[in-house]
């Protein structure tokens, strides 16, 4: 028996190993020793190496073809070698790491069997390519000429992708889910077929305090670890039936008890315990949210309690809603007319969503009714109209009609009148309207009465009221 | 081509960024020869800086105490105290604090009590005190916080501190910042105006200087226009006899091409900031005289701010002026009132200090209010620090005086998506030390900008190396219940 066959021998004893070990005693959400722990913490640490090496096999093989590089084929087979050896060590230290520290789940069980078949092709690999890798003692010319064994061929490529496989799923676990595709610009992630990035609190959630205040800090801070993926401790929190049905050691939650729950006992304690939630130096938990934990639990930690019925808790942050569609497709005719008409159009925000403001402040005798027409195909991302002391007039009313998001304007010191007021009846959006220092009357204001979104029309200096010194508007 | 650009980016590469950030400014360079571009002149299309979400307010009114007016007398009422005159205050309070050298070698430190009485107003029912019975009558609009705390205890590091968020000079303003994350609504006037006021009370002033309105490291371009308070707001507004229009419109196109060469050679950004200085003064040629020109007000203003706001260079006439402003789209305009500082005799001189400031105070909350601007329209009412609850020398009932207490004072805000008509932060018994939700000035500041749609820690320059910010490094915090 060659040395080589010996080898091989010794390489496959050790993935039935694995295997049993796979088979027999799996992850299972327990943790164990610290020693067990500590040895498998190096498990993401020295998963890189053969990583590294496989991926270098085919370069070596590759770049061996050309005749300048042969000395590159004759390595190709001791790179190799050292890659079996670290393919299945690594495997070792991730079952030590996922026995001992509790993890369990999908992505676990994948990611190990993955591992396996990354050993075993490895392995397969180097039986196979013997041959060449003897031909070291050949003399160059016949290295490059030596043809690879077709198996061999295949199976590296077979390596190649269950690496690949198994390194994003062991990204996964340790980075989540989207670790790659979080960040991804959304028109390749269109292209991709994925789908795009869910915005925290979407609005498909409902409106119990569960979905809308509890399960976002799960999702922010404790999925990675508690999910259908990975369930560290047997605990997952990806769902109420998850969470009402606790880990290993029992329930997390004692419904109107958040002092006795363990699950807020675990996140209360200081970063340095070592029982502290979350683990590993991973960012704990806001004031805010341990508060809003605190009282959910308090209230009796139900699933269905509505939104707005925890006594005490701060308000939730409203969803955030689009003011109008993104203009930056429109940018060039924005600027266009910006230039043409002399006016501006600023973007409210950061946010190409927040729409833009139509500001006529440095020459408001430039904003006139035939202005104001040729705004038209940008109207629909105007939120905030500020046509103050403009030489607009109750034609101009009438263009602004077709604003159909507009939620602020000011007309103020301008020479419309209560005829005209009737064109905004028909904006469906508008909440403020300044009608300060312009001849309106009460019979314009009760043509906007319809009007249900207007909350605030200011009308001091008017034919409406004399002038109170506060509270006019409204 | 005009897109928006990161708050930190310059609008020209400047020759202190080539020194600072060599590899990007040349490629910014690269980029814009590409394009053809000569470099943006300053002043022509400026790339625009945007708030990073939808800001609440547009513009701010700041009307700035200096010299630091009593909390006690004005806004954090404690009536414990009037059972207390003469009192020692009981060491516990000040524990150990070490005091100015103005009462530290005092042999005791008793107790003043407000000379003055409070009520409540309005359906917030804010204790006011009857300094401001004008004010008193906007209650419902303010939201007054009883626990600001600063750093310093002397006016100038105090007064920096406040302005510009650190107590040496040389750091841009509120304004300045504000200047340089907005840009102007107007640009025939400055975005950052100061106006200084006559004083109804002139012992012990604090002298004010520039180094609180300067944009600092900022580009100068940013740094506040201070108006004269006199009868002419701006000096030298009309063209001399036998000048036109235009020919000072080919005189500065010729002093601005020198301008531009120098400027090729030697890349200082404050020659561009001259370039700009003489446009705006160009510009202010036309909007300034419509500006001050105060015939087209109504009846109904002078009903509200008084006659002495007839008068060129009083708080009125300067709460009307910033009203005036605000319509026109000046961003920020920061109002000084001196003489605060009242060590001594200090009921007679709050007395006067609030007759003269009261009525504007309430006339500027209440026009802004009915003309329908104080919805975007940030109102902030404050000095530096607060003053102590013992008195400073000689006490009566109704003469004392109080010394610089930086552990709290009071201040106010309205407007501006602030929350109308709540008290937030609570002091003790003394009005000594704050006992519930401390706003140190910084969190101050992170509420300010955040109205404005900043993230405080977003919006920076760098420099020095740092991305300098104006709350600095110690973290701030916005104080959300201030925010409607």
């Amino acid at each position: 028996m060659s040395v080589r066959a010996r080898l091989s021998l010794i390489g496959a004893l050790c993935i039935l190993g694995l295997i049993g070990l796979a088979l027999f005693a799996p992850p299972d959400g327990q943790t164990r020793s610290e020693l067990a722990q500590f040895l498998g913490d190096f498990h993401p640490l020295a998963v890189h190496l053969p990583i590294a090496l496989l991926l270098l096999v085919p370069v070596l093989e590759i770049a061996g073809r050309s005749p300048g590089r042969r000395q590159l084929r004759a390595s190709a087979g001791f790179v190799l070698g050292v890659a079996v050896l670290c393919a299945i060590g690594t495997p070792y230290l991730g079952w030590l790491l996922a026995w001992s520290e509790g993890f369990e789940g999908g992505f676990v069980t994948q990611h190990m069997w993955g591992g396996i078949a990354v050993a075993t092709a490895a392995l397969l690999c180097w039986t196979l390519r013997g041959g060449v890798t003897d031909a070291g003692a050949l003399a160059e010319e016949q290295v490059s000429r030596y043809p690879l064994p077709t198996a061999y061929v295949g199976l590296l490529a077979v390596t190649v992708l269950a690496v690949v496989f198994t390194g994003y799923r062991g990204g996964q676990l340790a980075h989540g889910d989207n670790h790659l595709t979080e960040h991804m610009p959304a028109r390749l992630k269109a292209w991709l077929g994925l789908p795009p990035s869910h915005s925290s609190g979407g609005g498909e959630r409902g409106t119990t305090f569960f979905a809308m205040r509890i399960q976002p800090i799960f999702e922010q801070h404790c999925l990675l670890c508690h999910s259908q993926n990975k369930h560290k401790g047997g605990l997952r929190l990806d769902s109420y039936d998850h969470l009402a049905r606790g880990g290993k050691d029992g329930p997390v939650i004692k419904a109107g008890d958040a002092i006795g729950s363990e699950l807020f006992r675990r996140v209360s304690l200081d970063p340095g315990n070592e029982d502290a939630m979350p683990a590993e130096g991973k960012p704990p938990l806001v004031a805010e949210d341990r508060k809003l934990l605190e009282l959910w639990i308090n209230a009796g930690a139900s699933p269905i309690v509505g939104i707005d019925a925890v006594a005490g808790a701060p308000a939730a942050p409203k969803p955030y809603e689009p003011l109008t569609p993104d203009y930056r497709p429109e940018q060039p005719l924005i600027t266009q007319l910006e230039a043409s008409l002399g006016l501006r159009l600023v973007p409210r925000s950061q946010n190409p969503l927040d729409g833009l403001i139509l500001r006529t402040a440095s020459f408001p005798a430039h904003c006139n009714d035939a202005a104001l027409s040729k705004l038209a195909p940008v109207a629909r991302y105007i939120v905030d109209a500020e046509l103050s002391r403009t030489p607009i007039t109750d034609a101009g009313l009438k263009t602004l009609a077709q604003f159909s998001n507009l939620r602020a304007l000011d007309l103020s010191h301008t020479a419309i009148t209560s005829a005209g007021l009737g064109a905004l009846a028909e904006l469906p959006k508008l909440e403020t309207l300044n009608l300060t220092a312009t001849v309106v009357d009460s019979t314009g204001l009760g043509l906007l009465r319809k009007r249900p979104s207007l909350r605030r029309v200011y009308v001091f200096q008017t034919k409406v009221t004399p002038g109170e010194p506060v509270d006019s508007g409204g | 081509m005009r897109k928006p650009t990161k708050p930190t980016e310059l609008s020209s590469p400047a020759r202190r960024d080539f020194l600072g950030q060599g590899g990007s400014v040349l490629a910014w360079a690269g980029l814009a020869s590409l394009m053809g571009q000569q470099g943006i002149a300053l002043g022509e299309t400026a790339p625009t800086r945007l708030p990073n979400f939808a800001p609440k307010a547009k513009r701010a009114i700041y009307l700035f105490m200096a010299g630091a007016p009593s909390q006690i007398e004005t806004w954090d009422y404690k009536p414990k105290l009037e059972s207390m005159f003469d009192k020692d205050l009981p060491e516990s309070v000040r524990s150990g604090q070490v005091l100015t050298g103005m009462t530290a070698g005092q042999a005791r430190f008793p107790i003043a009590p407000s000379a003055f009485k409070f009520q409540q107003h309005g359906r917030a029912g804010h204790w006011v005190s009857d300094l401001f019975p004008w004010t008193a009558k906007v209650a419902d609009e303010l939201a007054v916080i009883k626990s600001v705390y600063t750093d310093a205890i002397n006016h100038e590091p105090a007064i920096l501190l406040i302005s510009t968020g650190v107590m040496f000079a040389g750091k841009p303003a509120i304004g300045a910042w504000l200047s340089y994350g907005l840009g102007a609504i107007n640009e025939e006037l400055p975005t950052f105006v100061v106006l200084t006021s006559k004083m109804p009370w002139t012992v012990n002033v604090q002298a004010l200087s520039n180094r609180l309105w300067s944009s600092g490291f900022l580009p100068p371009e940013y740094s506040a226009v201070a108006l004269r308070s006199g009868v002419n707001p701006v000096l030298y507004l009309k063209d001399p006899p036998g000048v036109d229009r235009g020919m000072r419109r080919v005189m500065l196109d010729g002093v601005n091409q020198l301008n531009h060469h120098l400027f090729e050679r030697v890349k200082d950004p404050e020659i561009n900031a001259r370039i700009g200085q003489y446009e705006m003064a160009f510009r202010m040629q036309s909007s300034v005289p419509e500006l001050i020109d105060l015939s087209d007000e109504p009846s109904s203003t002078w009903d509200l701010y008084g006659e002495r706001a007839k008068e060129p260079g009083t708080f009125a006439y300067n709460c009307l002026m910033a009203r005036r402003m605000a319509e026109r789209g000046v961003r920020f305009t920061q109002i000084f009132l001196r003489s605060w500082d009242h060590h001594t005799t200090l009921p007679r001189a709050v007395r006067l200090m609030a007759e003269d400031s009261d009525r504007p105070t309430y006339a500027l909350v209440a026009d802004l209010k009915r003309r329908g601007m104080l919805d975007d329209t940030l109102v902030i009412w404050g000095g530096e620090f607060g003053r102590t609850v013992y008195s400073q020398g000689h006490l009566t009932q109704d003469d004392y005086g109080r010394d610089h207490h930086p552990r709290c004072f009071s201040m106010w805000m309205a407007g501006g998506g602030i929350k109308p008509g709540i008290s937030y932060g609570e002091t003790d018994d003394f009005s000594y030390n704050i006992v519930k939700d401390p706003v140190h000035v910084r969190d101050l500041h992170a509420t300010i900008l955040h109205q404005f749609g900043f993230d405080h820690d977003k919006l920076t320059f760098r420099f020095q190396g740092l991305d300098q910010k104006l709350t600095g490094v110690i973290p701030a915090k916005i104080v959300s219940e201030l925010c409607a």
